[in-house]
């Protein structure tokens, strides 16, 4: 299962501008974690691999933009979202991370109740889609739609901070 | 931004969402789809950075009494505790979906008051206009005015506050038998029994406005005694304001009892203190965002003190060896 699905899952890594050499690594490390890992059943291997690989992916940019500090190094292909590129001195890092997480409350506040709801269920809650769209008697689509809003929102708050950074300071 | 840039952006956004419970195919399409242009993987990136800034209290649970409708009065912050923790598929009723705190009618029918309060080891975070928001820790009740959204009081418990200021409307948290007045301002207001405790981030407040007047500004602390009449100002770094939502709980020459009722707030469980031991003073910081049983051993390791398990909760007593 594994060896048959490393073509595509090299492919996924290459497509997310991770360089050759870095690929193969991280493919190393979904593998061991695999067999380290005693897992049940799972309905969609295939899908679980490909979901673990991204969260791995994930993990190690978040790590790499924590420790670079800038533009992620070793994505040298790739233009990449840089997560955090910032060099100010962490206390006021934190300050401006905690203004952020402020703003992000404060756009949320602005969206309807039931799309609050809906955001909650999906990323809090881990509720599929699916699920949602039963309990509230609504089209999965009609879902998404909420869920896009709210994704929207978060977002765009991000690229407004991002954009003006150093972040105004209020006061 | 551009058009194209935008229109990048939303599908990212889609694909973010789709993928989460995705099926293989999904996952080929995605690929196919980062593939035709090297910027969509940066955009997905874009995505999945500012999803990771959401936290559970940041959702924030409108307090227009509409909003609270479907919601039964009582009985249901235990209830809904429950649910949060245990599994997805438990949610039965729709209504009691996410609104963790719930609202009972004020006492008097006809007034624009009512109270929103959390079940222990629950969090809400509560929008109240013009961007300002205040954030409930566990086990702690507050009661807002329909009418009035400059006011609010703290009947028990702990929350941090976030108030644009507005010259002409200034904010007032009445708490016990105090009031404070913002001046533009982020600050945590703390009401264990008869001990008030405020601690200003940013910003200023007026404690007492109509009485002592004392004006506390970023980084100042009071803690009002009222059985024993004793205010204390303080000092406290503004970073560590509100740490417990950070997972951080900070004390003070506090009490075991007060820490121990602390504790019950953010980590949801019954802690039980020897009564021996309840008036012991600590000062420190302990660590709330592990596994509970961590935190309770770390905490009885450094104090000599024992911990177990007690029903759901736990009980803190003296060690085996200091009490033989």
């Amino acid at each position: 299962m594994l060896l048959a699905s490393r073509p595509a899952l090299l492919r996924f890594l290459l497509a997310r501008r991770v360089p050759p050499e870095a690929a193969e690594d991280l493919l190393q490390d979904l593998f061991l974690k695999v067999e380290s890992q005693p897992i049940g059943p799972v309905a969609e291997p295939r899908a679980y691999l490909y979901r673990m690989l991204d969260n791995l992916l994930l993990d190690n940019r978040r790590a790499a933009g924590r420790r670079a500090g800038r533009e992620q190094a070793w994505m040298t292909a790739g233009r990449g979202a840089a997560l955090d590129h910032d060099d100010r001195p962490s206390a006021e890092r934190q300050l401006i991370d905690r203004e952020r997480l402020d703003m992000v409350s404060a756009a949320l506040a602005e969206l309807p109740e039931r799309t609050l709801l809906i955001f909650s269920r999906f990323r809090i809650d881990g509720a599929p889609q699916k699920e949602i769209a039963a309990e509230l008697g609504i089209s999965v689509s009609a879902v998404e739609k909420h869920l896009q809003r709210a994704y929207r929102t978060v977002v765009d708050v991000q690229r407004r901070l991002h954009e003006d950074t150093p972040a105004p300071r209020r006061l | 931004m551009t058009q194209r840039d935008q229109d990048r952006l939303t599908e990212a956004i889609q694909w973010r969402i789709r993928l989460r419970d995705a099926a293989p195919e999904d996952w080929e399409a995605f690929v196919e789809w980062l593939e035709e242009y090297p910027e969509r993987s940066a955009a997905y990136d874009a995505v999945v950075a500012a999803e990771a800034t959401v936290e559970p209290d940041m959702i924030p649970v409108r307090h227009s009494p509409a909003a609270f409708d479907t919601v039964t009065p009582g009985g249901e912050a235990r209830r809904r505790r429950g649910l949060f923790y245990g599994s997805a598929t438990a949610f039965a009723a729709v209504a009691a979906i996410m609104l963790f705190a719930f609202v009972l009618p004020w006492l008097n029918a006809t007034s624009s008051r009512y109270e929103i309060a959390t079940g222990r080891g629950h969090r809400q975070l509560v929008a109240i206009g013009d961007g300002s928001s205040i954030a409930m820790n566990g086990d702690t009740r507050i009661v807002l005015d329909r009418r009035d959204p400059r006011y609010a009081e703290l009947k028990s418990g702990e929350a941090a506050f976030t108030i644009r200021h507005d010259n002409a409307h200034p904010f007032t948290l009445v708490a016990g038998d105090h009031r404070l007045q913002d001046a533009g301002t982020r600050f945590n207001v703390l009401l264990d029994e008869s001990l008030l405790s405020v601690e200003v981030a940013e910003g200023a407040i007026v404690f007492d406005p109509a009485a002592s007047r004392l004006s506390l500004g970023a980084g100042e602390t009071l803690a009002v005694d009222d059985a024993r009449g004793r205010i204390i100002r303080g000092r406290q770094d503004p970073d560590t304001v509100s740490g417990w939502r950070r997972g951080q709980l900070s004390f003070k020459h506090a009490s075991l009892a007060a820490v121990a009722r602390g504790l019950s707030r953010s980590i949801g469980m019954d802690i039980k203190l020897d009564p021996a031991i309840a008036e012991r003073p600590f000062t420190g910081t302990i660590r709330v965002d592990g596994d509970p049983s961590a935190t309770m051993a770390r905490l009885a390791a450094t104090l000599d003190l024992e911990a177990r398990r007690n029903g759901a909760g736990w009980l803190i007593e003296p060690s085996s060896r200091a009490r033989r």
